[in-house]
């Protein structure tokens, strides 16, 4: 017993003592980025051949992270195609993190290996690690053969997504325009019902906001307040822009906030009930959403009613539809696998990746003809990638969206931020 | 003092004297002498620890607070305050960006300022909620007739084992209704069963919450106002009988002032576990009505480039925590010379609820009682238990027990992932994590119950050195940091050489969750341990060990033989909070743990992928397995979550 | 068998001074009693021989062994002081039996089982507790519990014994039967024992030798009938003997043939046994009831205050110029209020204290001069 006892004692104190101790020589990372440079010089033969001998001298695991579960299945896609790489033998893919837990995680990449590759949503977050030399950007040689565009390649594209502004079937809304979400009730066709989640917890509904200062989504929005007030928009003692008077207006005209696009996908389902004299519901989700509606039917006076179809999203709106953002593929600093990480990142970006992460048999396809998941869009050039019957192609949800600008985002001030987060606890409607 | 030659010689003898009488082996034997007591080892011991598990994380949680965390938050100070900071500098701008933010002050205003006015009325209004509820049942239970009471009071105590969110689901389930946008418009078990519709503000907001805590931490103070009414000298008001004072008068002048110091004491922890809160308010917040300050520091931690100004909410909470521990350390030293435990006076003649004719009145309020108590500590399950087997949430025409018994997946994402989507009981996720949040609240209940032990019996033993008196305050602060913080520091523990195996996103073993659980626990839940385990030491006559000390008997002996037996069912309280409080805890470990490693994660999981029923299914299992443990525990040694609480 | 000494033994908590500066000698066998008013240090006193409690500095030796030296930072633990030690409250561990409570410390001294077996019986049979071998403390009467606490302590035969107010749990009626059984036990036994009591009579009748205590100061060390007649000064005077001792103010004046005094205008002589250097202008006299001497033909008259008669003897108090003294007469007497009472102070066991001082100058006679 006093062994026990004393056993404890010394590892415990031993363990909690060592943090006062254990500040090792922080790493550089240099090796990483001279890595990475050379992988963005190399064909793929020689990429490959890099990752190979990398991985035959290694004895650790080649380590994924990110928040998609897609991830995995292009692991698994990867493995099969490079006889080095053994799924789940030397790989790991962890794909389950929460946004903000896998942002912190990547700080600590800055003096300790982590993972080898990240796929990173929040592109302002993104703009500090690159700057800070966190995660590093690897440039396929022949992403112009890829059919990528050179915008596409800082930071490196994995995947797109999308939210757009959708509502439930039955109550036939009539959204044409954007600014009927904004303004007040005593504009014609006002729509007072909006479904949103808080910035504060949904980094990319924040990006989405700021994407509206932007001078060209500006003009869009100049273009569709014409159209709606038939006037030309003035700067006001309010308002010094139109995407400020917008976003302005947009937050105070949230009636809800939901928790998650998930639920909010959920609720516009059958179930969904608007008491009399109410505006039916605007939500503003993940389309990507859609697929969990798809898998799901109701039995209602003794029909089955599948709950995709009961949801309303291709609207015509004037102004833009919802908001496609990326998710980026990086290279971590203190990777121990950099080429396979680059290796990988070049994967995502090719056809066969694609339709074996994004064609998954439990939507609905175009007969006979492969397609991807709602709301996951490939992000180069392709004749072979195809589109869901309820989904649009990439390029029409690109020419009805804002999209995110990494290179705007980069600008955006801390200020600014905090304005859209006080107006956001300063809504009083919901 | 004047210099002069007497001054010099003097010194230059002392100096002499001091070399020529010191010597090593004096020091040596008396360092040895020392540390021949077990109780100086263990306090010893347990500086360095407390220093290395409490102390150095507050440091390191201040000097964040005060650290540029990123490069876009040095991008922001450097726009608004003019600077040219880096990141890793050392800045007081955090603190300025938000307590009075210059571009823009309603950023300051509504999350700081706001939140943190709001937070203390909710905490002001549950501590009132607490304190009246648990403060009058306590003076039924130990000054009436009252009929049911050892029902009432197993009962009541419920809702502090069940995790307070589960009463926050319940709340919603119980309210919501076609009225309220926010909950959808869904029918909750009020409208159905009576067709009433409460306002939004009965709903979501800050007056659920004040509720809802206030409820969750009632237990908390019956059982501190109990013990002090159970314990306090009968004779103090028989006196006062004799003397021709009145029943009321009685109440208000003896009785009260008796309890006063044990009220405020209750109000001030309550206070602080209810200000910093997270999971009432953030469930309870469904129409963004009611921002705390628990919400908005953790909206701060987890957004890109605010971490540092949520580390300067977290100080401040802590400071007001501090300041709290202070004022509480201060009553409850006066309060010990206020109760007298007594053995041999009776206990005072009972107050009889409705005399005579009115004898039936004590069955009224009893029943009375009993349903309010049973609304709180029952109901939640059986809303659980409902919201587990309809198809459709609310409806119960869609009853079906698939959630529970199919073996077939309820969703391939899930599975994809490696995971089960099965029915619960087909389910190896929740199981596996089930097992992992057992495994994990045994040891930290072992390691938390049992330092508390020592720490009680050393500090016991050395009530008057400042080592105990650091020892013991010490272990109590991690009560009052927020567990998120707390969760942070350990997180990034995870990332120091050495400490690597404690990452389960570096070694992708849940083992390593476990085990950096195991670590954070063990602190985190100390100090009602160290609390409970001082209080049942203090209990004991120092007489009772020092007979066995003469007889030779050896010191883990005297603990293992002498000590634990006597005051058996105290001690295994100590262990039996942290095991409760464990098994329950999300928001410390949600940072050091994948989303499968504890059922609390699961559980969380579940439910972001839209399977209510089976997320119900999973708050069912661990509010009754709690409640069984703690019924069970009870039975079996008498050991109580009352004496863990060190009331 | 040892001898237990004590040198120059502080003991402090903080800047309250427990214990200073005691110096004694316990001889082998001999039965001690540390006596005084409660808080006096006493039991501190024990603690300390015991090991229990750690002196601030001095030195402490059993037999021939330093089982304490602040200089040289010794310690010895309490174990291995081979003592054993009686608590006030018995400090019975309440969840074993009687049989276990006592042969729980032979089993940790390593004691062979059937040795512990013969040993238990053996005390047990020595203080008549056998038949409750299997009883629980809780289960026993204070008296019970309190041999079992002897037996307990005996088991290990220490070769000194300590007591700590052992009888103050217990009723008048037991305490008088366990006083008889203690000194029995004492010779029985034949090892030291150090005891602590508030109460006189009991460290009257039990001790070889009183050492008397007052705020950490040691008063007196002596046999009890010394401590008795002849106190070192009016604190031990006063301490010991009920009723208590008579204390009358005066004045002295040192002649060539004794002193002469002056109480309350009654103009007496002191007659020294031994020599008295110096003597300042105002002593006390220290009279013990019993040489208070009432008679028809006293030299001295006051009025009867109140009788307080006990039986065997009656006190008197008597009021003497607004004195209040007492006077121990055998038999029965009654006297009514103010009624006027004759008495002599007899005995050439008057004790002259010195009144500044307190301390006594001597033992002698007293002569009452008209």
């Amino acid at each position: 017993m006093k062994k026990t006892f004393g056993l404890m004692f010394t590892t415990f104190v031993a363990l909690a003592a060592m943090p006062l101790a254990g500040c090792g020589p922080k790493s550089n990372g240099e090796g990483t980025a001279a890595a990475v440079e050379a992988a963005s010089k190399m064909t793929l033969e020689e990429l490959e051949a890099a990752s190979k001998e990398e991985m035959e001298n290694s004895g650790e695991t080649f380590k994924v992270v990110g928040l998609t579960s897609t991830l995995s299945k292009a692991l698994t896609a990867f493995c099969e195609k490079y006889e080095w790489m053994e799924f789940d033998v030397n790989t790991y893919c962890n794909n389950s993190y929460k946004d903000y837990a896998l942002l912190t995680a990547l700080e600590q990449a800055d003096d300790t290996y982590f993972a080898d590759f990240a796929l990173v949503q929040d592109a302002r977050s993104l703009a500090d690690y690159l700057e800070a030399g966190i995660t590093l950007n690897y440039v396929p040689s022949d992403y112009k053969e890829m059919g990528l565009a050179e915008a596409d390649t800082y930071p490196l594209k994995g995947i797109h997504f999308n939210k757009i502004f959708f509502a439930n079937k039955k109550f036939d809304v009539n959204l044409y325009n954007i600014w009927q979400l904004a303004g007040s009730a005593d504009d014609s066709d006002h729509l007072n019902n909006l479904s949103f989640q808080s910035p504060v917890t949904e980094q990319i509904n924040m990006s989405f906001l700021l994407s509206l200062l932007d001078p060209n989504n500006q003009e869009r929005l100049e273009t569709a307040y014409k159209n709606y007030y038939k006037k030309d928009w003035t700067a006001s003692e309010n308002y010094a822009s139109c995407g400020e008077q917008y976003i302005t207006e947009f937050i105070a005209n949230v009636s809800k906030w939901h928790s998650s696009d998930g639920t909010a996908m959920k609720e516009t389902q059958c179930t969904e009930v608007v008491p009399e004299g109410e505006d039916p519901y605007i939500y503003y989700g993940a389309f990507a959403k859609m697929k969990d509606a798809a898998g799901k039917n109701y039995e209602i006076d003794g029909e089955t009613v599948n709950a995709m179809t009961t949801v309303d999203w291709a609207l015509e709106i004037d102004g833009f539809n919802g908001f496609m953002y990326t998710m980026y593929s990086q290279i971590v600093k203190n990777a121990k696998h950099p080429y396979t990480a680059c290796l990988y990142a070049r994967f995502l970006l090719t056809p066969e990746c694609y339709q074996a992460m994004c064609y998954n048999s439990s939507t609905p396809n175009k007969a006979g003809e492969p397609s991807n998941m709602y709301g996951y869009y490939y992000p180069c050039a392709s004749t072979t990638v195809g589109y869901n019957d309820n989904d649009w192609s990439k390029a029409e949800w690109m020419e009805k969206s804002i999209v995110e600008d990494y290179n705007f985002l980069k600008t955006i001030k801390g200020a600014q931020v905090n304005n859209i987060l006080a107006l956001v606890s300063g809504n009083s409607k919901a | 003092m004047k210099l002069n030659k007497a001054t010099f010689v003097d010194g230059y003898n002392n100096f002499i004297r001091f070399f020529k009488e010191f010597s090593f082996r004096k020091l040596w034997n008396n360092t040895k002498t020392f540390f021949s007591k077990p109780a100086n080892i263990i306090l010893v011991v347990f500086s360095i620890i407390l220093i290395a598990g409490v102390i150095y994380p507050l440091i390191s949680l201040f000097f964040d607070s005060f650290t540029v965390q990123s490069l876009s938050e040095a991008k922001e100070l450097n726009e608004t305050w003019d600077l040219s900071l880096q990141k890793g500098d050392l800045t007081w701008a955090l603190w300025a960006n938000i307590l009075f933010n210059k571009t823009n002050m309603d950023f300051s205003i509504n999350y700081f300022w706001q939140p943190l006015g709001l937070s203390i009325v909710m905490a002001i209004c549950a501590c009132l909620i607490a304190v009246l509820a648990g403060g009058i049942l306590a003076f039924f239970i130990t000054r009436t007739n009252l009929p049911f009471k050892k029902f009432i009071s197993t009962v009541f105590v419920f809702p502090y084992i069940m995790p307070s969110w589960s009463i926050a689901m319940f709340w919603e389930n119980f309210f919501k209704n076609s009225n309220i946008s926010a909950c959808n418009f869904q029918v909750g078990m009020l409208q159905a069963m009576t067709g009433i519709c409460v306002p939004e503000w009965m709903l979501y907001g800050i007056f659920p919450c004040a509720m809802v805590l206030g409820i969750h931490y009632a237990p908390f103070a019956y059982i501190l106002i109990g013990g002090i009414l159970r314990n306090m000298d009968a004779n103090l008001e028989e006196a006062a009988t004799i003397l021709k004072a009145s029943r009321f008068k009685i109440i208000r002048r003896i009785t009260l002032p008796i309890v006063a110091p044990a009220l405020i004491s209750t109000v001030l922890l309550v206070f602080a576990s209810s200000i910093s809160s997270y999971t009432v308010p953030a469930f309870l917040n469904a129409n963004n009505s009611f921002t705390s300050i628990s919400i908005s520091m953790r909206g701060l931690m987890v957004m890109a480039g605010k971490k540092g100004m949520g580390y300067v909410v977290a100080i401040i909470l802590l400071i007001f925590s501090v300041i709290i521990l202070a004022i509480n350390n201060s009553l409850t030293k006066s309060r010990r010379s206020f109760t007298t435990v007594s053995g041999k006076s009776g206990q005072i003649s009972k107050i009889k609820i409705g005399t005579g004719k009115l004898s039936w009145l004590k069955w009224v309020v009893g029943t009375v009682i009993i349903i309010l108590v049973a609304f709180f500590a029952v109901f939640p399950l059986i809303t659980f238990i409902l919201e587990s087997l309809e198809e459709n949430p609310g409806d119960i025409t869609t009853i079906t027990f698939k959630y529970w018994i199919s073996p077939e997946s309820f969703d391939v994402r899930i599975e994809n992932q490696g995971q089960s989507a099965a029915g619960v009981f087909h389910n190896f996720t929740i199981w596996k994590a089930f097992g992992r949040s057992v495994l994990v609240a045994v040891i930290v209940a072992l390691i938390a119950g049992t330092f508390g032990i020592l720490i009680g019996y050393a500090v016991s033993k050395n009530r008057h050195s400042k080592l105990a008196n650091f020892v013991s305050s010490t272990a109590f602060l991690p009560y009052l940091i927020p567990a998120l913080s707390f969760g942070a520091i350990f997180f990034s523990l995870s990332f120091v050489d050495g400490f690597r195996w404690l990452n389960v996103s570096t070694t992708n073993n849940e083992w390593s969750a476990v085990a950096i659980c195991i670590l954070a626990g063990g602190i985190k839940f100390l100090p009602f341990a160290s609390r409970s385990g001082t209080n049942a030491m203090l209990q004991l006559s120092g007489e009772i060990e020092e007979a066995a000390i003469l007889t030779n008997c050896p010191w883990w002996k005297r603990m293992v033989r002498i000590l634990f037996p006597i005051q058996k069912s105290s001690f295994i309280s100590c262990y039996l909070l942290p095991f409760i409080s464990c098994m329950r805890e999300l928001t410390l470990f949600v940072l050091i743990t994948s989303s499968f490693s504890l059922i609390t994660n699961v559980l969380q999981y579940f439910d972001s992928y839209g399977l209510n029923q089976i997320s119900n299914a999973i708050n069912l299992l661990i509010v009754l397995f709690v409640i069984v443990v703690n019924l069970l525990v009870n039975k079996l040694t008498g050991a109580s979550i009352d004496k863990g609480i060190g009331g | 068998m040892p001898k237990i000494e004590l040198i120059n033994v502080t003991k402090k908590w903080g800047k309250f001074i427990a214990v200073n500066d005691l110096n004694m000698v316990i001889d082998d066998r001999s039965f001690i009693t540390l006596l005084g008013p409660s808080g006096c240090g006493k039991t501190t006193t024990l603690r300390m021989i015991a090991g229990l409690e750690t002196p601030t500095s001095g030195k402490i030796i059993i037999g021939d062994r330093v089982v304490f030296d602040s200089d040289k930072g010794i310690n010895i633990s309490p174990a291995k002081r081979n003592v054993g030690f009686l608590f006030q409250n018995y400090a019975l561990w309440p969840h074993m039996t009687v049989y276990k409570n006592i042969a729980f410390g032979l089993e940790n001294l390593k004691w062979k089982k059937d040795q512990i077996q013969k040993r238990v019986q053996e005390v047990m049979q020595m203080l008549k507790i056998e038949q409750y071998k299997d009883r629980y403390p809780a289960e026993l009467s204070g008296g019970q519990q309190q041999r079992v606490a002897i037996a307990r302590t005996l088991a290990p035969k220490p070769e000194v014994l300590f007591m700590d107010e052992p009888l103050s749990n217990l009723d008048a009626k037991l305490r008088g039967e366990m006083r008889t059984e203690l000194k029995r036990l004492h010779s029985d036994t034949n090892s030291t024992f150090v005891y602590v009591t508030h109460d006189q009579l009991e460290a009257m009748t039990l001790a070889t030798k009183i050492c008397l205590m007052n705020d950490g100061v040691l008063q007196q060390y002596d046999k009890p009938l010394d401590v008795y007649s002849n106190p070192a000064n009016l604190f031990v005077a006063d301490f010991v003997g009920n009723p208590t001792m008579n204390f009358i103010p005066a004045t002295a004046k040192k002649t060539s043939t004794g002193i002469s005094l002056d109480m309350f205008g009654i103009k007496a002589k002191f007659n020294p046994k031994n020599e008295i250097k110096s003597i300042g202008k105002d002593v006390v006299i220290g009279v013990r009831p019993e040489f208070l001497n009432i008679s028809p033909n006293g030299k001295l008259s006051g009025l009867a205050y109140s009788t307080l008669p006990a039986g065997m003897e009656t006190t008197v108090k008597i009021n003497l110029k607004g004195d209040i003294l007492s006077a121990v007469q055998f038999g029965l007497i009654d006297y009514k209020t103010d009624e006027e009472i004759k008495f002599d102070i007899s005995g050439d066991g008057i004790v002259l204290f010195d009144k500044e001082s307190g301390k006594s100058l001597s033992l002698g006679s007293i002569e009452i001069l008209k």
